[in-house]
């Protein structure tokens, strides 16, 4: 299947999926006001991608600021590969947070309490 | 055409009014950038308007530093200029990258919320938004007047109320657990925006509601993001 590539703006992340590698990156910021519109296809790819999946997949967020409705779809979307691990697959998640930004360690925080996928904490 | 005025030289606060049509985002953004403190007004109102626009903004004019302030119809452009200049003007007067981001991250949750959930705005009268993000000491405060139809204030007094009585763990669980379990409302928001508001400010949030006429009530909130 093609690889998905978005290209970031000022409120709206750089999506980069790719089927082949199982390397999956959101970078930049996600604050759109609506974000069913951005998420919606990005879904979709996954929905296509999770019929014939990479041995490993690896998500890497580098958000910059997101919002909350962003969080919600951020979410849905490693909820969907949850299903994936529980098959056996490899599925990580890297969330990467600026040195000292405490409030982008915390969110990652928060994924990691609420999914049942690994989620790394890296700094950068 | 646009009227520029030194409107207050004690304050230095500078003024553009400007009939909404014909604004020009880039010529706001140059004369913004040149003057520290500043008060952006879209409309053609009078200098009193303004100036008790201005003192109800500021709350203690001697010591408050306005980083941004804005006060006329809120929409998309408007909402995207608030927040570009008001990261730009932080940049310039806060060292600490962390304090700017959780800074920005409020201010994102509270425009988006009004415009998820305020009034429409076409149906009430040019005050319908004020904007204010200013320094006292070494803390931050953002303040925002917007209406709400009456209808809504007990369920949005009652929401507050009770994250606000939360101590800081209940309410990162309460987060967690509404980002877990929560849909989307009716009006596309994830149900997060005040939690997380009231989470990034250690609940330092004030409001008050009045009522405006039959139908809309004035919704004015103070968030105080405290500098160690």
């Amino acid at each position: 299947m093609d690889n998905f590539y978005m290209e970031g703006s000022d409120k709206t992340p750089s999506v980069n999926l790719d089927a082949q590698s199982g390397e999956m990156e959101f970078s930049g910021k996600s604050i759109p006001e609506n974000s069913a519109e951005l998420y919606e296809p990005v879904m979709d790819w996954i929905d296509k991608y999770l019929e014939k999946p990479a041995e490993n997949t690896t998500f890497v967020v580098k958000l910059e600021y997101f919002n909350t409705s962003s969080s919600k779809y951020l979410l849905e979307i490693f909820r969907r590969f949850e299903e994936l691990f529980k098959t056996g697959k490899k599925v990580a998640v890297q969330w990467y947070y600026e040195l000292e930004d405490e409030d982008m360690q915390e969110s990652g925080d928060d994924f990691r309490d609420i999914l049942k996928i690994p989620v790394e904490l890296i700094v950068y | 055409m646009y009227n520029m005025g030194h409107l207050n030289s004690e304050c230095r606060v500078f003024v553009i009014k400007s009939d909404k049509k014909r604004t020009k985002m880039s010529f706001i953004k140059e004369i913004i950038g040149h003057n520290q403190e500043f008060i952006l007004s879209l409309g053609l109102y009078s200098n009193d308007f303004l100036m008790s626009g201005i003192s109800q903004m500021k709350m203690n004019k001697e010591n408050d530093k306005v980083v941004f302030s804005y006060m006329g119809k809120p929409t998309h452009d408007m909402i995207d200029l608030i927040l570009e200049m008001s990261e730009s003007k932080l940049k310039s007067i806060e060292s600490s990258s962390t304090i700017i981001k959780r800074i920005v991250n409020v201010l994102i949750e509270i425009l988006q919320n009004i415009f998820n959930h305020g009034e429409d705005f076409s149906v009430v009268d040019h005050q319908s938004f004020k904007y204010s993000l200013f320094k006292r000491g070494n803390d931050y405060f953002i303040v925002t007047e917007n209406f709400i139809k009456t209808i809504e204030v007990k369920n949005l007094v009652s929401k507050l109320d009770q994250y606000l009585s939360m101590s800081d763990e209940d309410i990162t669980m309460t987060y967690r657990k509404t980002l877990d379990n929560g849909g989307f409302s009716n009006k596309g928001g994830a149900g997060l925006g005040l939690i997380n508001i009231i989470r990034k400010s250690n609940g330092n949030l004030d409001y008050s509601i009045s009522k405006a006429d039959n139908e809309n009530s004035l919704f004015r909130m103070s968030v105080q993001i405290k500098v160690e």
